[in-house]
């Protein structure tokens, strides 16, 4: 039965690709020689267009099996590929980065820029997995956030420059279309190329598969063959980006379905699964061609695939081996006094608001308003200050609540999905009802953060579920999300704008009554955390000692997800899905010294106010008079001190 | 002899294999047991059983006369107290702060903290000798001291009954000898009663009163450690030809040949 899938499947393929060529194939097959000059135009589409797309297909999904195949083997990991390790999406980010901003440079080709974005995005997650023993979950964990931060500040600079819009996003989408050989002959010759390096490694790779310690007793220089393995990974998952854009997910399913059809060994994985990969996406290009036809042109099939891997990482959760993530290595501060530091937090935060309404900046220069303008201005200011404000702390509040939860200190709202729901939510309220209200996008945005928030619940409450695949569970409904945004995106045409300026999150728009509902929500939120702390002192220690000491563990897991999903969702309205200021809080509190339940959740909570403040002060100043986004000002703010909080090495 | 647990035709299965097959079992209340048996034996398997983490696929465990599964969580975690093996780190807790964690069956989630548990706190670190050092954190501790420190949150939650999940596999023989003389005069000194995995079959008959063998899922012989310690008894349990010596002072121990 096995056996028959692959030569079944590549039937499937060829029948697909026969059956979109129908209407091209009206005066039968053309006769050799092929010179441009004495075709039918129905000939040069077919001999110049459909027939290289479809070989292109097959390559780029052998090239993707091959990339997945190498970095599950290297990192013994069944869930990474090059768009969970946010390979792609970087070297994408990269693209689009110089493509917008230095455009002369794409003369040097657009492989070295694509190469560039994703080595640093894998030495980025290698250099914070390598710290953390390379445990799978957080490696993914890693790569996601970086996928998530990559796409985010793509779309950022895609909004600034609208007139690249719609090739970017096409591209961005992954995009088959062919209009010659010269793409399809490059990559054909670095799948030789990639095929024979990967040949080369697989008798070290095979070895490294059995465990890192013993191939180093038998002799082997593990370090060398890792970082070979993933360089050529990386590079043919960059030549990818380069040529065809972000085709999201078959690096991940063409190992597991290598696996499932009975490859074992790491070197039959990496042989099944280009094979595997290659029809995969073909057959999904087959399917793209005749469900749209001529005008498929405008539906990248890259797109298209983002859509298998939400649903596959469900799928995969239960074959992955459930370990916790291994301890820190160095032994953080731990504060005798924390409730000086909290009442200094709150005293701060408090200054910091009052500050902020009084200073104003002028054409001429900085200045304290006077009570006229005070007045003037605080209707518009204060609202956006305390929504703001709020907001960082819902933000924080959630990623303390889930890094307690998890024990894992990389969990973040970003990754629980909610947001990724709330961006689904709002984007479908903007394509389907014809003229939306606020209020409705609020609705829809909220609709969509609920079913995912209902979603990860679930997934909790399975037989045996340990905390670590609420964290996947999230992964997949983000990348879900993810794809179906990106897919709406290319379809879409100016509501694109809409949805991409609410992606990147701004405080422009708060209304007192939002701002008002969210600080009382912070408050609720935090009564709630603070109440149940005892529950998220003993959570870390993991489910087998809670159960032990009587703490009813899924109850608690449900009632501290609820929690956290509520307060992200709400916050994500504000400051739309990316911000990452509840990954950070939450570290910074630690750093600090809060050491205990409660003063760690309060703690993160002020920080996570005073990070927000701080983003949104920025956010407004930055190009005054313009503002500029505020959650991506976050980000921005935050992601390099977060980069090297997550790469130091203990002393 | 009353017995703590009375386990009929338990039986426990994971897809694809069977790890306990038709157990009956009385374990006796007060005194310390041993469960021994090779790798795989389903030992670790019949303790997380016996600490409810998992429920069994057929069979009843009853505990004090009432069955298992009918116990409230928290009365059952006043009264049985479980550490597994594999200890998690727990980052940022002081020695202090682990032990006052064993009070929640008692406190709950919400519940003031009297002085009753801060004396049970106390009485706690007192018995694991770890009173000196109650304010250290506990990632800064050796092996031996940690799990000392483990024993002492399980102390605090003045269970009559601990379940310990082999407690000294990652220790140094002098840790080890530390660690389960401490368990035996927890046993002997307030009459409680402590179930303990060991692999370490010398050990096992040296600090339990009791001796549960099982192999390949099912009971294979229960008694005292004088029962065990013969060469047949052993070769029936291990499958190894395993030779009895005298030490100086007459107890037993077992040498593979």
């Amino acid at each position: 039965m096995k056996i028959f899938a692959l030569p079944f499947a590549f039937c499937v393929a060829v029948a697909l690709w026969l059956f979109a060529a129908q209407s091209l194939l009206t005066n039968g097959w053309p006769a050799p020689p092929y010179a441009p000059d004495r075709l039918q135009i129905d000939d040069i589409l077919l001999i110049y267009g459909h027939l290289p797309r479809g070989l292109m297909a097959l390559i780029v999904g052998a090239l993707l099996g091959l990339s997945g195949a190498l970095l599950q083997v290297v990192l013994r990991n069944p869930i990474a590929d090059p768009s969970t390790l946010g390979i792609s999406s970087s070297a994408q980010l990269a693209l689009v980065a110089v493509t917008v901003l230095a455009p002369e440079w794409l003369a040097w080709g657009r492989w070295p820029i694509a190469m560039f974005g994703a080595l640093c995005a894998l030495a980025l997650v290698m250099g914070i997995g390598a710290a953390r023993a390379f445990h799978p979950v957080t490696m993914v964990i890693t790569g996601m956030l970086v996928a998530l931060f990559a796409s985010s500040f793509a779309a950022a600079l895609t909004l600034s420059q609208g007139q690249y819009l719609f090739s970017l996003v096409i591209w961005n989408g992954g995009s088959l279309v062919q209009t010659g050989w010269e793409p399809t002959i490059t990559l054909g010759g670095v799948l030789v190329g990639g095929g024979i390096c990967a040949a080369l490694l697989a008798r070290p790779l095979s070895v490294l598969g059995v465990a890192a310690e013993t191939a180093r007793s038998l002799g082997m220089n593990v370090a060398w063959v890792r970082a070979l393995a993933v360089i050529l990974a990386c590079a043919i998952a960059a030549s990818v980006s380069a040529t065809v854009g972000l085709v999201a997910f078959v690096g991940l399913a063409a190992p597991a379905i290598a696996r499932a059809s009975g490859a074992r060994k790491p070197g039959q994985i990496l042989l099944m699964a280009p094979v595997a990969g290659a029809l995969l996406l073909s057959i999904c290009d087959g399917l793209v061609l005749t469900i749209a036809g001529a005008g498929g042109e405008m539906f990248p099939t890259g797109a298209v695939t983002g859509l298998i891997g939400g649903p596959l990482l469900l799928w995969l959760l239960p074959r992955l081996r459930a370990t916790p993530p291994p301890a820190q290595a160095d032994v953080l501060a731990r504060r005798e006094h924390p409730a000086r530091l909290l009442w200094a937090l709150t005293i701060a935060s408090v200054v910091l608001i009052v500050a902020l309404l009084m200073l104003g900046r002028l054409p001429s220069g900085w200045s304290i308003l006077d009570r006229e303008s005070l007045s003037l201005f605080l209707p518009n200011r204060l609202p956006r200050l305390i929504g703001a404000a709020s907001a960082g702390g819902l933000l924080a509040l959630a990623g303390a609540i889930l890094q307690r939860l998890t024990a894992n200190p990389l969990a973040s709202p970003e990754v629980l999905g909610v947001s990724g729901g709330a961006a689904m939510g709002y984007a479908g309220m903007v394509f389907l009802a014809a003229a939306p209200t606020a209020i409705m996008l609020t609705l829809g945005a909220a609709i969509g953060g609920a079913l995912a928030l209902a979603l990860i619940t679930l997934c909790v409450l399975g037989r045996n579920a340990r905390p670590e695949r609420l964290l996947l569970a999230g992964v997949a409904v983000s990348s879900l999300a993810a794809s179906v945004l990106s897919l709406l995106m290319a379809v879409g045409s100016m509501k694109s704008f809409t949805i991409l300026a609410w992606l990147s999150g701004s405080a422009a728009a708060m209304t007192s009554t939002g701002a008002l509902a969210l600080a009382v929500l912070l408050l609720v939120g935090t009564v709630c955390a603070l109440t149940l702390s005892r529950w998220l002192a003993i959570l870390p220690l993991g489910p087998d000692v809670a159960r032990a000491l009587g703490v009813p563990v899924k109850l608690a897991t449900v009632a501290m997800v609820l929690i956290a999903g509520l307060a992200t969702g709400a916050a994500t309205i504000l400051v739309g899905p990316l911000s990452f200021v509840g990954l950070m809080a939450p570290h910074l509190a630690r750093h600090l010294g809060f050491a205990r339940a409660s003063d760690h959740l309060l703690g993160s909570m002020l920080i996570g106010v005073l990070l927000m403040l701080a983003a949104d002060f920025g956010a407004r100043m930055a190009s005054f008079p313009y503002d500029l986004p505020l959650g991506l000002f976050a980000s921005l703010l935050g992601a390099p001190w977060l980069i090297w909080l997550l790469l130091r090495r203990p002393a | 002899m009353t017995s703590l647990y009375h386990i009929e035709n338990l039986k426990f299965t994971v897809p694809g294999r069977t790890l306990l097959d038709d157990v009956q079992l009385s374990i006796p209340a007060g005194k310390v047991t041993g469960l021994i048996g090779h790798n795989g034996s389903g030992k670790s398997t019949l303790l997380k059983l016996l600490a409810r983490q998992v429920a069994p696929t057929a069979g009843t465990i009853a505990f004090h006369d009432q069955p298992l599964a009918d116990w409230n969580a928290r009365k059952l975690a006043r009264r049985l107290a479980y550490l597994p093996q594999h200890l998690p780190p727990a980052e940022g807790l002081t020695i202090k702060e682990l032990a006052a964690l064993g009070r929640y069956p008692w406190h709950g989630p919400l519940g003031r903290p009297g002085t009753q548990d801060k004396e049970a706190i106390t009485a706690a670190l007192n018995a694991c000798g770890l009173s000196d050092m109650a304010d250290q954190r506990v990632e800064t501790l050796s092996g031996g001291e940690a799990q000392r420190a483990w024993l002492a949150m399980l102390i605090a939650q003045e269970a009559d009954c601990l379940l310990l999940d082999e407690p000294i596999s990652a220790l140094d023989i002098v840790h080890q000898v530390e660690v389960l003389s401490l368990v035996h005069k927890l046993s002997q000194d307030s009459g409680r009663s402590i179930i303990v995995v060991l692999h370490d079959l010398n050990m096992a008959a040296r600090f339990c009163d009791h001796i549960v063998a099982l192999r390949g899922g099912a009971v294979a012989m229960q008694g005292t450690p004088q029962d065990l310690m013969n060469p047949s008894q052993l070769q029936s349990i291990y499958g190894a030809d395993m030779e009895v010596l005298s030490r100086a002072d007459g107890t037993p121990i077992a040498h593979p040949n």
